[in-house]
């Protein structure tokens, strides 16, 4: 596909779910489709896919295709193993707290608020890239030598941080 | 040296904090488990049998077929939809439906042990697979949602501000800022999710740049399950939503009175309503039925018979209401497994071989210990309604967000020690908003005057209130609650505290940044795809 062809699919992406967000937000008064809720949804996530974690594993965490994970490096066959894409996917995104409770907590809300809550989600999505990175980078000894490593670390504050990163 | 004791004080108190917080949070999503599968022998029964499926095709993927995910997601798909479609027999058919019928302190003692179970057994056997299968049926099901809502284009009923922003509805207590945020939701910031991410998953990984596929990739499908849960709901008449949400004391002790309540807010709503839409879904009533589920359960089975012209409601509502507890099934086994990971590093540090964490001694006895914690609380929470964990259940949603602001401290640490300070905003903004979130609902929580949300007036209106044989542990119930925010909003100050001071003196140059990263070791795998 030519770069231009791209650029515009982008761009309406963008627009439209700009449109969305603003049909959501300025229509008072009057009952509206919930597709605009999905449009929304669906055009921020794409855009935040695309650009903003893009950019996230390119320059903060400097993802690097050649490196070889803790998976690889210390498989063991019972906790590191390297494991097909889909399957971790599926694996990380299982375990979200239940649907149910998201009603019991907190309704009574605007529907205005859902553009906070897409923004709010993608916090969470750079905050579970991150941390995954983190936690490679605290594995640098292998599991059973941490405590010499988290002992050896001349500066003591990191420490505290070291117990959580793992 | 005052130093080096301070920094050991902060990482025992970051220990303290993050494994009391998970207990907590086990414990509540235990007892919701219990609880929705109480009495069900459908959903028990579809439940169960993804244990069996996630064995096979953990079995398939490693030893009969390796490396042939498709295969085995197929199976399992089919597999799972079985189970699904006969749990409907299952409950019909008495004979059957009484063996899958249990109750609550059996179901707890079942979970306990496939919590144990699954933080035992080799990842690949239980615990990856039947995440998988779980993800399959859940994204499934909004993929097939988002096509409903695409055929039927549901108007949404619920007004885009209702009266109750200031906290005054009969759902819950507490003005949209902060208690909006304070929430344990798909699309939400979860800290449970940053231990996730910590814990297994990137033991897991293949290759490094799958993590933006992975960390974002999932992140952003979780937040899509909670525009439809949004949507499910907002598409029932708000009165009915009304009627089936608020608990009985605060619309009237009787439907009768609860449809006079609800009606005279604005929300028009009438008994024979309520009553067909009970008939409909095969439920003998739908007043009161506060928690969410039932809900969202209802929205859902709407959309889904509206686009099929109307058909088979009661099959969606049940098919959602099973949906719900398979997924909080999956926050159980992958939250012990990474319970058990810290427990094991910190124990590692009294005596060494128990820091190993495939070491069997010390994967039973470690995976024991934590399931030992959440069990003891929901054993109690079971037996008897004020004890065990239902004394913490109002901490539930606060947990979750600290422990995210805690993960968010560190995830922020990490990029200023990489040398990436001028990239830190990506993690210190969501951490700022964060913190302004949950402290400001902990303090409401402790200290607000309403007594309905703080816990230092409810225990005042209490002790002013009647005398009642359970007054005392009410009240030993509401210090209780105070007492632990309190300690867990001062633990994460200190973390918080702790993580400033390493960003300031790495970016004043004080310190050299250095970053605990592994030295590169080249994949051997480098000719596969991406």
């Amino acid at each position: 596909m030519s770069k231009t062809v791209k650029i515009l699919i982008w761009v309406l992406v963008a627009a439209t779910g700009a449109f969305s967000l603003a049909a959501i937000a300025l229509r008072r008064g009057e009952a509206i489709s919930a597709l605009w809720l999905v449009a929304a949804a669906l055009c921020t996530y794409a855009l935040g896919y695309r650009f903003y974690s893009k950019f996230i594993a390119a320059k903060v965490l400097t993802l690097d295709a050649m490196r070889a994970t803790p998976a690889e490096r210390l498989e063991n066959g019972r906790d590191f193993i390297r494991t097909n894409k889909w399957v971790v996917f599926g694996h990380h995104f299982a375990p979200s707290p239940a649907l149910g409770l998201w009603w019991g907590r907190c309704w009574l809300r605007s529907l205005v608020i859902c553009p906070v809550l897409f923004g709010y989600s993608l916090a969470q999505c750079s905050a579970d890239a991150s941390r995954i990175l983190s936690s490679w980078c605290a594995r640098s000894a292998g599991t059973g030598n941490l405590w010499g490593r988290w002992r050896a670390t001349k500066s003591a504050r990191p420490r505290a941080l070291w117990l959580l990163s793992r | 040296m005052a130093r080096d004791e301070i920094s050991k004080t902060a990482g025992i108190v970051a220990f303290v904090a993050v494994i009391s917080i998970m207990v907590i949070l086990l414990a509540v999503v235990a007892l919701v488990v219990v609880n929705a599968l109480k009495d069900s022998p459908w959903g028990t029964f579809t439940i169960g049998m993804t244990i069996p499926i996630a064995l096979l095709m953990g079995i398939y993927l490693r030893f009969l077929r390796p490396g042939k995910v498709l295969e085995a997601s197929i199976l399992g798909f089919l597999l799972v939809m079985a189970a699904i479609f006969s749990g409907q027999w299952v409950s019909q058919t008495p004979n059957v439906a009484h063996l899958f019928t249990f109750t609550g302190p059996t179901l707890a003692l079942l979970i306990i042990t496939y919590g144990f179970a699954a933080s035992t057994v080799p990842v690949w056997l239980l615990l990856a697979p039947r995440d998988y299968l779980s993800t399959f049926v859940k994204l499934g099901t909004i993929a097939i949602l988002v096509l409903g809502i695409i055929a039927v284009r549901p108007t949404l009923q619920m007004p885009a501000l209702t009266r109750f922003i200031n906290g005054t509805g009969p759902v819950f207590a507490g003005t949209l800022f902060p208690f909006c945020f304070i929430t344990i939701a798909c699309g939400a910031i979860s800290g449970f999710h940053s231990l996730i991410s910590s814990g297994t998953t990137p033991k897991l990984i293949a290759r490094e740049t799958q993590a933006r596929m992975v960390g974002y990739g999932a992140m952003a499908a979780e937040s899509l399950v909670g525009i439809m849960a949004i949507i499910a709901a907002c598409t029932l008449q708000p009165g009915a939503y009304y009627a089936v949400n608020s608990g009985a004391g605060m619309v009237g002790q009787t439907p009768q009175a609860a449809v006079a309540t609800i009606s005279n807010w604005g929300f028009p709503v009438t008994n024979e309503q309520m009553d067909a839409m009970a008939q409909k879904v095969g439920e003998k009533t739908l007043f009161f039925r506060t928690g969410g589920a039932p809900a969202f359960a209802l929205g859902m089975a709407k959309i889904f018979s509206d686009s099929l012209g109307g058909k088979a409601m009661a099959i969606w509502y049940h098919f959602a209401i099973m949906f719900e507890a398979l997924f909080i099934l999956t926050v159980l086994d992958a939250g012990t497994r990474v319970g058990r990971f810290m427990l094991q590093d910190a124990l590692g540090h009294i005596w060494k071989p128990l820091g190993q964490t495939s070491w069997y001694p010390s994967i039973l006895v470690t995976s024991a210990l934590m399931v030992g914690g959440w069990g003891y609380f929901l054993w109690q929470g079971i037996r008897d309604p004020l004890g065990g964990i239902n004394s913490l259940w109002p901490l539930f949603g606060i947990c979750n967000q600290l422990l995210a602001a805690v993960a968010l401290c560190v995830a922020t640490t990490i990029i200023v020690k990489m040398g990436k300070a001028r990239y830190m905003w990506v993690t210190l903004l969501p951490l700022s908003w964060l913190i302004a979130v949950t402290y400001t609902a902990s303090w409401h929580k402790m200290f607000d005057p309403n007594p309905v949300l703080g816990f230092l007036a409810h225990a005042r209106q209490l002790a002013n209130g009647p005398a009642t044989a359970d007054l005392g542990r009410k009240l030993f119930n509401d210090r209780l609650d105070l007492a632990v925010t309190g300690l867990l909003v001062m633990l994460v100050t200190v973390i918080v505290i702790e993580s400033a001071w390493q960003w300031i003196t790495v970016i004043s140059g004080r310190k050299q940044p250095v970053t605990q990263e592994s030295p590169f070791v080249a994949t051997r795998y480098a000719e596969e795809t991406a």
